[in-house]
């Protein structure tokens, strides 16, 4: 697969910290700082970290919610901050979203077929027999009937008005999906609904999805890639199978033991201690030696330089380098 | 995940509560009043005040005239009632124009930010800095008796309060994700604006301005009471009491009734606003700290 | 642990009082918490678990009427108190929730949050013994520099960190049983592995009962020693959470375990519960789950599964297991 569908450069996004009347900018927060990646076409890439990573920052500059501070971001081989006119209009429509808290992703005073009808409206000419014809057909692929056309939000379920968030977000028939933590707002047998869901859809639909999650534990289903991210920067990454088969960052082995696990006592679980560090002064070296276990004199001074495993498995990690792997080993 | 509609516990909560069940009577009789006075009043022409009969002037209440009569002969019972429709009109007409020249600014300045809404904020704030009541009075008074001067004097010492709020609003559903779906979406700033910003931030501000009718009938009757309001023969309430004052050692009626009018209706309007605040806002710093355990 | 109960939950029937309805929201409720021991209580969203925590902690919103039922705690119906025990026994029972920062006012320091609780809780006025206590306690959760967080105002923590603070003022008073309602639902895996080892750690310390609200059956089977699992505000089992584990016998706890991804297998189709729950103003007549339920009958849909102990110290409500041992 050759077709990268969006490519990500060096991508950072700094938030300036401004204090006093005139707004005098102190310093930055740094997060986003320096990622490239690409999403091909047809795939899933899952985004995986812990809060304040900048997983969401990434996909707001995707959306063109936010303007990168530097990098670039290709689509067809365009970058997406100088589009316009029909270009722009097209970009708009081959790129969705759907968000964490369906029932703040959905506007309270709307409707179902007010809701999902939006989008169309505002890029198709369509009669409303045709509207309203195209907005059941979504609502179908979704798995809701017709019923729930007048219905408001709050009478929603949190598995329906996700449904009802993803239909929008198919109605623009889009090519690549952003999912910010689609399911962690719903209850456990409500969010293998929705996985399940989205990935008939991918099918159906050939989507690609970029999967931002905390929670390893509903990657491996879904996705072909995995993308490990910590304070901004990019630690592993890796085909889901590398990944869960072989995780080489120590902070990927932790995350994996976070996953709570019904047959396994408490206590049995290596535990992330303290809290990541700022995002403003991110420490030197590598960013997750002041947390990692293993961290040794180099990780504190220097940045990791990347290591192949395989053709796409990478790790930012100096305990992989050929001189320093003898030395975790004893 | 709550998802039962907020308005539907509010409600309950409002109609449980004995006080708060009482207000809402109150506020809903005074506007079914101001409404249909013009039609009710027993006394039309004492009411409008277009005549006076001196012959029955400072009589006590009876069943004849049960508020009695003034230093003209008129109806007092009349007048109020014909008074609430004036309120009334005071009322929604000082609010309407303070929302209509508060929303666009909040909006506006909430929605963009920038130069313009820090501007237009500023301008916001230098109004804000002003006592409103002095403000009020001084414009009044330079504009003139009458009741449109009184109704323009007080929305431009109004209008601030609901600019800030509608900015307040404006800030927190800008950043909301379902205006980041529409933007999403592809849709133009004006129809997020029109579709999702204003129907989602004015609800609260609405209330608010709803609730605040009592203040702007108070502000009113004490602007005409120091004789900068309407002009008499208006059946202003503030007037009325002014005009009972002169007498209030030996009729102490002209003045007493409208000053109870002036009383229940704002005590009535500013409970119902209580009663909303309680049972709207979560975050009263009491209900939080009972949530801790301590109950004050 | 000891088998001594601590908790008495008898027969709880809660409603919701609201415009268009009654919302009833918990019905006969029983079960019971040791000394000393963690109690899960699991279920999906809706299902009543937070407003049983609630009941316990007295804190019900006004809408809220408890039509029947008793909560006995250390021998006392919390449900008829009179006034001068009521302060009392508030000391011993403390509830935490699912929003760190909206139970914390924004506009006060954490500091001054800790003093009202304390001083009114431990009756301390001197502004240094209070300064000392919540100090003391902001380090028994295993917060760095306390001194700091102290003077901070709650925007300016993290949720990890304000979930802290909160556990801090809650364990401040003393309690002895903690209800801990989705303490770390907000938060991301690894700041949910922190806060439920702080929370272990905390009860063997403390000496604390806990009644942890869940609607994740992998964190109550890691955390709890007993597990009662509610569907549409009524319990349909309860067990030891080994046992619940090894061998669930009601059709929504098998779905539920179902459901949970497991990271060492690749699935090409993830096992979910289809369906939702009812509209809890007209609660079914038989068994609450009979609409989502592959092994329903028609007994199910007329006749309510009472709440029996089929296995020893296992306790099931479902018609499959009717005709059972005693
Ligand atoms: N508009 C903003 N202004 C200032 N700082 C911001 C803004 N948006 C995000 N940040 C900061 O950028 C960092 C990354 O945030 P981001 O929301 O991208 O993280 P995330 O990985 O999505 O976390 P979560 O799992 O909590 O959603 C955080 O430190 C956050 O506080
Ligand atoms: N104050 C209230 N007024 C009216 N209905 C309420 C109120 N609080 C809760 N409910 C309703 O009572 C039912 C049970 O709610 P409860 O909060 O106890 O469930 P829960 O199991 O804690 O769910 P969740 O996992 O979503 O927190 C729900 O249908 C809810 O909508
Ligand atoms: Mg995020
Ligand atoms: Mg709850």
């Amino acid at each position: 697969m050759n077709t990268a569908l969006l490519r990500i450069e060096d991508l950072k996004k700094y938030f300036p910290i401004r204090v006093g009347l005139f707004g005098k900018v102190v310093g930055y927060i740094k997060a986003v700082d320096g990622v490239s990646f690409n999403v091909d076409a047809g795939e899933v890439v899952s985004l995986v970290g812990e809060s304040g990573s900048g997983k969401t920052t990434i996909a707001r500059c995707l959306l063109l919610l936010e303007k990168p501070t530097s990098g670039k971001i290709l689509y067809d081989s365009e970058d997406i901050t100088q589009l316009r006119g029909e270009k722009l209009r097209n970009y708009r429509r081959s790129v969705q979203a759907v968000f964490q808290n369906p029932f703040l992703s959905l506007d309270p005073r709307m409707n179902v077929f007010q809701i999902i009808s939006e989008p169309v409206k505002n890029s198709m000419k369509l009669s409303r027999e045709e509207l309203l014809e195209y907005v059941s057909s979504l609502l179908e692929l979704v798995g809701l009937d017709k019923s729930f056309l007048d219905k408001y939000p709050h009478e929603l379920s949190g598995g329906q008005a996700q449904r009802v968030a993803i239909a929008r977000a198919i109605s623009l028939k889009p090519k690549l999906i952003i999912l910010d933590e689609p399911t962690s707002a719903l209850d456990v047998s409500v969010q293998a609904q929705i996985l399940n869901l989205l990935a008939d859809l991918k099918k159906e639909l050939s989507l690609s999805y970029l999967l931002i999650t905390h929670d390893l534990s509903i990657v491996k289903y879904i996705s072909d890639r995995i993308i490990i991210i910590y304070l901004g920067k990019i630690m592993e990454t890796g085909s889901s199978e590398e990944i869960f088969e072989n995780p080489l960052h120590p902070y990927t082995r932790i995350l994996f033991s976070s996953i709570p696990d019904p047959y396994r006592k408490f206590g049995e679980r290596v535990i992330l201690r303290g809290e990541p560090p700022s995002p403003v002064n991110p420490p030197p070296g590598c960013r997750f030696h002041t947390r990692c276990p293993y961290a040794i004199d180099i990780c504190r001074k220097q940045e990791p330089p990347e290591i192949k495993s395989s053709l796409i498995h990478k790790v930012y990690c100096w305990l992989h380098t050929e001189k320093h792997s003898s030395e975790t080993k004893t | 995940m709550e998802k039962f509609k907020q308005q539907k516990i509010i409600l309950s909560l409002i109609i449980r509560k004995p006080i708060s069940f009482l207000s809402l009577i109150i506020v809903l009789g005074f506007i079914v009043v101001g409404l249909t006075a013009p039609i009710l009043v027993p006394y039309p022409e004492d009411a409008w005040g277009l005549t006076y009969n001196v012959e029955k002037r400072f009589q006590p209440p009876s069943i004849e005239h049960p508020f009695g009569t003034d230093a003209l002969g008129r109806d007092v019972f009349s007048r109020i009632l014909l008074g609430s429709s004036f309120s009334l009109m005071i009322a929604v007409g000082v609010i309407g124009l303070a929302l209509f020249i508060g929303i666009p600014i909040g909006v506006i300045a909430g929605y963009y930010g920038g130069r313009v809404g820090t501007l237009l904020m500023r301008i916001t704030d230098m109004f804000l800095a002003f006592p409103p009541l002095l403000l009020a009075i001084v414009l009044a008074a330079t504009l003139g008796r009458g009741l449109l001067n009184l109704i323009i004097a007080l929305a431009i010492s109004w209008w601030p309060w609901y600019a800030r709020l509608v900015y307040v609003q404006t800030n927190t559903v800008k950043n909301m994700p379902y205006v980041d779906a529409a933007k999403i979406a592809g849709l133009p700033n004006i129809k997020i604006i029109s579709k999702h910003v204003i129907p989602n931030a004015l609800t609260p501000t609405i209330v608010q301005a709803a609730l605040d009718m009592g203040s702007a009938i108070l502000e009113a009757a004490g602007l005409s009471f120091i004789g900068v309001g309407v002009k008499p023969p208006t059946p202003e309430w503030g007037l009325l009491v002014s005009e009972g004052w002169q007498s209030i050692n030996y009729a102490w009626w002209i003045a007493f009734f409208p000053g109870l009018a002036i009383l229940i209706t704002v005590v009535g309007f500013n409970l119902l606003a209580d009663a909303f605040r309680e049972s709207a806002d979560p975050r009263l710093r009491r209900t939080i700290l009972m949530r801790l355990g301590v109950k004050q | 642990m000891t088998d001594q109960p601590i908790l008495q939950v008898e027969n709880l029937t809660i409603d919701y009082v609201v415009l268009d309805g009654i919302i009833k929201a918990v019905r006969n409720v029983s079960f019971t918490i040791n000394e000393g021991e963690v109690v899960c209580l699991v279920g999906e969203s809706g299902s009543g678990k937070t407003t049983v925590g609630l009941a316990i902690s007295r804190a019900l919103p006004e809408n809220a009427i408890i039509r029947e039922g008793r909560i006995i705690f250390k021998g006392r119906d919390l449900l008829n108190l009179e006034i001068r025990d009521k302060s009392t026994i508030e000391d011993k029972v403390m509830m935490i929730f699912q929003d760190p920062a909206a139970t914390l006012n924004p506009l006060f320091k954490v500091g001054e949050i800790f003093s009202d609780v304390i001083k009114h809780h431990l009756k301390l006025s001197d502004q240094l013994k209070i300064r000392e206590k919540a100090l003391e306690f902001l380090k028994a959760v295993e917060l760095p520099d306390p001194e700091r967080i102290f003077n901070s105002y709650p925007h300016e923590l993290s949720g990890g960190m304000l979930q802290r603070v909160i556990i801090a003022i809650t364990l401040s008073v003393n309690p002895k049983l903690l209800i801990a309602d989705e303490p770390t639902t907000m938060l991301d895996v690894t700041l949910q592995a922190q806060i439920l080892d702080l929370l272990i750690n905390l009860k063997k310390k403390f000496g604390l009962s806990i009644l942890f609200i869940t609607h994740n059956l992998s964190i109550a089977a890691e955390i709890g020693d007993r597990i009662i699992v509610m569907y549409g505000g009524e319990i349909v089992e309860e067990a030891s959470s080994e046992e619940l584990l090894k061998n669930p016998l009601h059709p929504y706890t098998k779905g539920l375990l179902e459901c949970i991804p497991k990271t060492h297998i690749k699935y090409s189709k993830l096992k979910s519960i289809p369906g939702m729950i009812f509209d809890l103003r007209n609660p079914p007549l038989g068994c609450v789950f009979v609409d989502r339920c592959t092994e329903a009958t028609d007994l199910c849909r007329k006749d309510k599964p009472r709440l029996i102990e089929f296995l020893k110290n296992h306790k099931v409500a479902c018609h499959l297991y009717r005709g059972s041992t005693k």
